[in-house]
């Protein structure tokens, strides 16, 4: 929104000597924040009448004339012109070297083909006047050289301040939204008086005029109660004449940002930048039946507005409309049939207030969003609805001296003002703030802004601890000011924020760490970076169902898709974060041959109970190759973190047709042997499995891909126990031996060692793979080691010996026979 | 005779140039020292001396066997040496060739920079005495908006920011204040916790907007707590934060579940307040928003607003990482390239 400071003049004075960038501080600190500010028209001040006394051709260039000026006060320059009406007699503005123009450039001495050119006489356009550009502004014959031209132009020429506020910072203060209540504002910050223009006195006299007029009223109103509307007001106007509005008004408006059009549109417009109050007029001949019904469409329909486009209205949007048909979508725009023209001269006024909730609702559904729903959006005050209509009835006497008001105010639905008290005590307020409030700062700045403060006595208290009865006005009172702390906030910004002295806050001693979810998570992403070699990525939690057709992902998430997605793309919760990884690696692909890339991130998993979903915490690995599979270094990876972590766990073979929380049955992506299962505690914490390579070709992944997700969400809450216990050191000396077996080429090599632990042997300590020898058609040779330690005494020979026989037998049996 | 010994021990130094292998090391002692050797020769003419010669030839004869066990020893020492050296010659690593000379192509670890910054981040608040606290990515209306003071008809709730799911009863949180609710429902005060995370609101992206993205939210309740401890609390925290002395300035903002609300804006780091394009001339950087626990929003969370005040802020993870690292594109974050992440490798 743009605000006029010269404009708010009207209603209060800032403190002279401050800077633009002063101003637009204090604005910040204490109202809203101001995005930019930009001074206008300083340059009627810096340029000057000058009257063209001679005009010669420019020797080098046909198209451009050497005019000679009188810049009065004895002075006179040569200025280099392409204008075609430059011409001997007529007086036009001047700028002289060193001037900076409207668009930003600064006029230098410079030659113009040969010529040095002393300044420039200026167009409309270069001045920032309108957009003409067809030659230099002609001024007034009766213009004096040297006069600034400031002085010539009157109000059109008046300089200003403009700020420009962010409209977020207003979403909260309906009176914000016209210049007289930022005027309010302006004046408590700058602890300068309000200038309450609008007061009862000036409400009473315009109020005894209309009156005077008489007549009967042309057109009745009839408000639905059921409707959004919050109070209406209408007032007929006759002998209204359509011209252009004078130039002061015409500058307030540009300077806000709006284009003047004509004195009705004009007027308001005007009233609404001013008051804060959005209305509308009609042309009163396209009133039907004298009646003017507020009421909801009841039927859909389409509905032009003034703007030329057909809007579909839905039977709850409230209309007003005449006694045969819609007229205006209440709160946003009028229809095109209904608003004025060059020939109006009979109007009705027409100053309403309509529900926040509901403007917002079918403006957002239109995409139309007006000045009227903006303001009307942030839930206006029904009893400040009359100023606007008195303010424009004033401009209309103003503007079209004959116009006639005929059968007084029309109103109807019309709120009780409602009067909100809060209770507080500059004690309490000091308690919020941390800064010391006495009771004349409190009441000064609450009445500044319209609050009234009324101390309820109590004795034996100490004054600061008075209870006052704060009664809020009725435009802070619509959603604004509500409890202590709102009037808590009046105080801290008026005074500045930067007035309150730190202070630190003092709390017991409390002692603090990282939850188990946490210290999980940290530990599991630091072992994957230092000991995995891997990097971090994160892809989105939002996926599309084309990705999961992608991946044949059979769990599609349905419950958890978007009403409102901003793509097909990312329009439901991902059921896991091996799609998204598989994607991922298919992109990375493209440039690397081989990488190692996890994420921890969310899945999301639909439930029928009231929880309605769960959100799954993943730590999914892929690790890509061009040639070596990456499979055992996964798995191994795998079973190291998980001991890291402290979470004990078995990898076990798995089959693609299993069902499996984590992967579902059959999914196509399994490689048919490269699959373990993660069990912990009979539940399945995760899977590592190779990428099939169809699916694997589908994202473009070339080489052998294998990818570990593991599922962390029912260990989040639970610290894993401290695991490490000391023993004493071994006393008597272990004893180990060594045996090689032949096994089928493609039996698992674990379960020889399974088939040895399976003895039960209780000194056995441990049993693991020495070597494998590949014997061709024979199949596989394995070295075993296995260990043998007693805590009690050293071992016999005799045992040892026995201890082999029986573990060579048992391979033996299991079909393992000695090579 | 000494002149005897004098010649020996320097027939020995000539001979002990040449020996090159542990036999002819061997063959030297026993030439020399051995039993048959040249000192025992030189000593059996000891006989023939007078006894006053003899005791002092014998010294200096068992002098110079010393002299010579010591060089042989030495010698030995010093050939082992040789011999392992050559052994170790043919066992030759190449030991340039370590991983970082290898044609991998992709060899760095490392976290993604918004962990790196989120860790960073919750270090300094657990020193400060805060709970690190987390919650689900999918809301309810409750605890993303009613109980945040966000009632039916506020425009906070509408379509064009907030992805409702198809029951259009729940939500993906639009921030992590939805914490502040989950955090109090769970504490006693006093209390003190942050909650970072993920949020998402529907809004067309763009390299400065993310309908996916990251905040942190925090909060603080006991007795007696004041705008002034908040202006205390930020201003060390943001000094943590950028490590170095950062003004703070409050002023109005408008959030639901604060008040009084503020923006909270930062001096400039890149012009230190004088004015430049980053700050848009003010010398000021709007950095994150702020206020006094809402009296609604306590009771919502079930803590009485007469006995207990408090206050939240909220950090925006993803803008903190781009002023941080230079990133042009806020679009990088999700995008799961790993040229990106490779950029902040730790190893
Ligand atoms: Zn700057």
């Amino acid at each position: 929104m743009k605000v006029s400071v010269e404009w708010i003049g009207d209603f209060a004075d800032l403190p002279k000597g401050l800077s633009d960038s002063a101003i637009a501080e204090r604005v910040t600190l204490g109202i809203c924040e101001v995005e930019g500010h930009v001074r206008t028209g300083e340059i009627f001040a810096q340029t000057t009448v000058a009257e063209i006394t001679a005009v010669e051709p420019h020797p080098n260039a046909d198209k451009l004339q050497l005019a000679s000026v009188n810049l009065g006060g004895g002075k006179s320059a040569k200025v280099v012109c392409g204008a075609p009406n430059c011409r001997a007699g007529i007086k036009a503005p001047y700028a002289a070297t060193g001037t900076t123009l409207p668009a930003g450039f600064t006029l230098e001495a410079k030659k113009i083909r040969g010529i040095l050119s002393e300044g420039m006489l200026c167009a409309e356009d270069e001045l920032g006047l309108s957009e003409n550009h067809e030659g230099i502004m002609e001024l007034p014959p009766d213009a004096p050289p040297g006069a600034p031209l400031s002085q010539i132009l009157g109000p059109k020429a008046a300089e200003d301040l403009i700020l420009d506020i962010d409209n977020k910072s207003l979403t909260h203060r309906p009176d914000c939204w016209g210049h007289y209540g930022l005027a309010r504002e302006f004046a408590a910050v700058f602890a300068s008086p309000f200038k309450d223009k609008f007061n009862t006195a000036w409400a009473e006299s315009l109020k005894a005029k209309i009156a005077a007029d008489g007549g009967k009223a042309p057109v009745s109103i009839h408000v639905d109660k059921d409707s959004a509307n919050r109070g209406f007001l209408g007032l007929s106007l006759d002998k209204v004449q359509v011209s252009t509005s004078p130039p002061w008004m015409q500058r307030r408006l540009e300077a806000a940002g709006m284009r003047p059009i004509n004195t009705i549109v004009d007027i308001s417009n005007y009233a609404m930048l001013e008051t804060g109050i959005p209305n509308h007029i009609f042309d009163r001949s396209t009133i039907r039946g004298g009646k003017i019904v507020v009421r909801r469409a009841g039927k859909a329909m389409n509905f032009t507005t003034l703007d030329g486009q057909t809007r579909k209205i839905i039977p709850t949007d409230t209309m007003v409309c005449d006694s045969e048909r819609e007229s205006a979508i209440a709160g946003i725009m009028g229809g095109l049939e209904s608003s004025v023209t060059e020939h109006t001269t009979q109007i009705m006024v027409e100053v309403a207030n309509w529900t926040d909730a509901e403007v917002r609702g079918t403006s957002t559904r239109l995409s139309l969003r007006t000045d009227a729903s903006l303001r009307y959006e942030k839930s206006l005050d029904s009893q400040r609805l009359e100023t606007c209509l008195l303010r424009i009835y004033e401009l209309f006497l103003q503007l079209c001296p004959g116009v006639k008001a005929v059968g007084g105010i029309q109103a109807d639905n019309m709120p009780a003002p409602q009067d909100i008290i809060i209770q507080t005590s500059p004690v309490r307020l000091s308690r919020i703030l941390g800064e010391p409030i006495d009771i004349k700062g409190m009441k000064t700045i609450l009445e500044s802004l319209g609050f009234r403060v009324e101390p309820i006595n109590q004795p034996g208290t100490s004054e600061r601890s008075f209870t006052h009865k704060i009664h809020v006005p009725t435009w802070r009172s619509t959603k604004d000011i509500e409890c202590e702390a709102d009037i808590a906030e009046e105080l801290g910004r008026i005074i500045g924020y930067d007035k309150i002295v730190p202070l630190s806050p003092i709390h017991g001693i409390l002692p603090i760490r990282l939850s188990p979810g946490k210290t999980l998570f940290r530990r599991a992403c630091d072992f994957m970076v230092l000991r995995g070699r891997a990097l971090e990525v994160f892809t989105y939690p939002l996926i599309g169902a084309s990705l999961l057709s992608k991946a044949k992902w059979p769990v599609l998430n349905e419950q958890l898709t978007l009403a409102n997605a901003l793509s097909p793309e990312h329009e439901r919760m991902r059921p896991s974060l091996i799609p998204s990884l598989l994607a991922a690696a298919g992109e990375n692909r493209k440039e690397h041959k081989a990488f190692r890339i996890f994420e921890y991130g969310r899945a999301y998993q639909p439930l029928k109970t009231e929880e309605y979903s769960r959100d799954l915490h993943q730590l999914g690995i892929v690790f890509h190759c061009e040639k070596e599979n990456p499979f055992l270094e996964v798995a191994s990876l795998i079973e190291d973190m998980l001991r890291f972590l402290g979470i004990s766990a078995q990898l076990q073979k798995s089959s693609p047709q299993d069902s499996h929380p984590l992967i579902p049955a059959d999914w196509p992506g399994c490689h048919p042997h490269e699959y373990l299962s993660v069990q912990s505690a009979g539940k399945v914490l995760g899977a590592i499995v190779s990428i099939h390579p169809q699916i694997a070709q589908a994202f473009k992944l070339k080489g052998r891909s294998t990818l570990a997700i593991l599922d962390f969400t029912d260990l989040m809450a639970t610290a894993m126990p401290r695991k490490h216990i000391f023993r004493p050191l071994n006393r008597y000396p272990g004893a180990s031996f060594e045996v090689t077996i032949m096994m089928p080429a493609t039996a698992y090599t674990a379960d020889a060692i399974e088939a040895v632990r399976k003895l039960k042997i209780k000194e056995m300590r441990s049993a693991g793979v020495l070597g494998i020898f590949d014997m061709g058609e024979k199949g596989k040779a394995v070295s075993l080691q296995i260990d043998f330690r007693d805590e009690e005494k050293t071992l016999s020979p005799e045992f040892i010996h026995e201890a082999e026989q029986k573990i060579i037998e048992g391979l033996k049996k299991a079909g393992y026979p000695l090579r | 005779m000494l002149e005897k010994l004098k010649n020996l021990e320097e027939s020995f130094r000539q001979a002990l140039k040449n020996i090159d292998s542990e036999a002819k090391l061997a063959d030297l002692k026993a030439r020399f020292l051995g039993k048959k050797g040249e000192l025992s020769a030189i000593l059996k003419t000891l006989s023939n001396a007078s006894m006053e010669e003899r005791k002092k030839l014998g010294q200096a004869a068992n002098e110079l066997k010393d002299r010579l066990t010591a060089r042989l020893e030495e010698a030995k020492l010093i050939l082992d040496r040789k011999i392992t050296d050559a052994k170790l010659a043919a066992d030759w690593t190449d030991i340039t060739l370590r991983r970082s000379l290898m044609a991998e192509s992709v060899k760095e670890s490392g976290q993604h920079p918004l962990s790196i910054v989120q860790r960073e981040l919750e270090d300094i608040f657990l020193s400060m005495g805060f709970d690190i606290l987390d919650g689900p990515h999918i809301e309810t209306d409750w605890y993303n908006f009613t109980a945040l003071n966000i009632p039916e008809s506020h425009p906070a709730r509408d379509m064009q920011d907030t992805f409702w799911f198809k029951d259009m009863k729940h939500l993906l949180r639009t921030h992590t204040s939805t914490i502040q609710i989950r955090g109090m429902e769970h504490k006693t005060p006093p209390f003190r916790f942050v909650a970072p995370g993920k949020v998402f609101r529907c809004e067309t992206t763009d390299a400065s907007h993310e309908a996916v993205f990251h905040q942190m939210e925090g909060m603080l309740v006991g007795k007696d707590i004041s705008v002034a401890h908040l202006i205390y609390f930020e201003k060390t925290l943001l000094s943590e934060i950028f490590q170095r002395e950062v003004e703070i300035r409050l002023r109005p903002g408008f959030f639901p579940f604060v008040e009084p609300g503020f923006e909270l804006d930062i001096n400039c780091l890149i012009c230190s307040g004088k004015g430049c394009s980053v700050c848009k001339q003010t010398g000021w950087v709007e950095l994150l928003p702020c206020g006094m626990t809402h009296p609604n929003v306590l009771r919502y969370g079930g803590i009485d607003p007469e006995e207990y005040t408090g206050f939240a802020f909220g950090l925006g993870l993803d803008r903190l990482v781009m002023m941080r690292y230079g990133i042009d594109d806020i679009r990088l974050i999700h995008s799961g390239n790993l040229d990106f992440s490779r950029q902040f490798a730790s190893c």
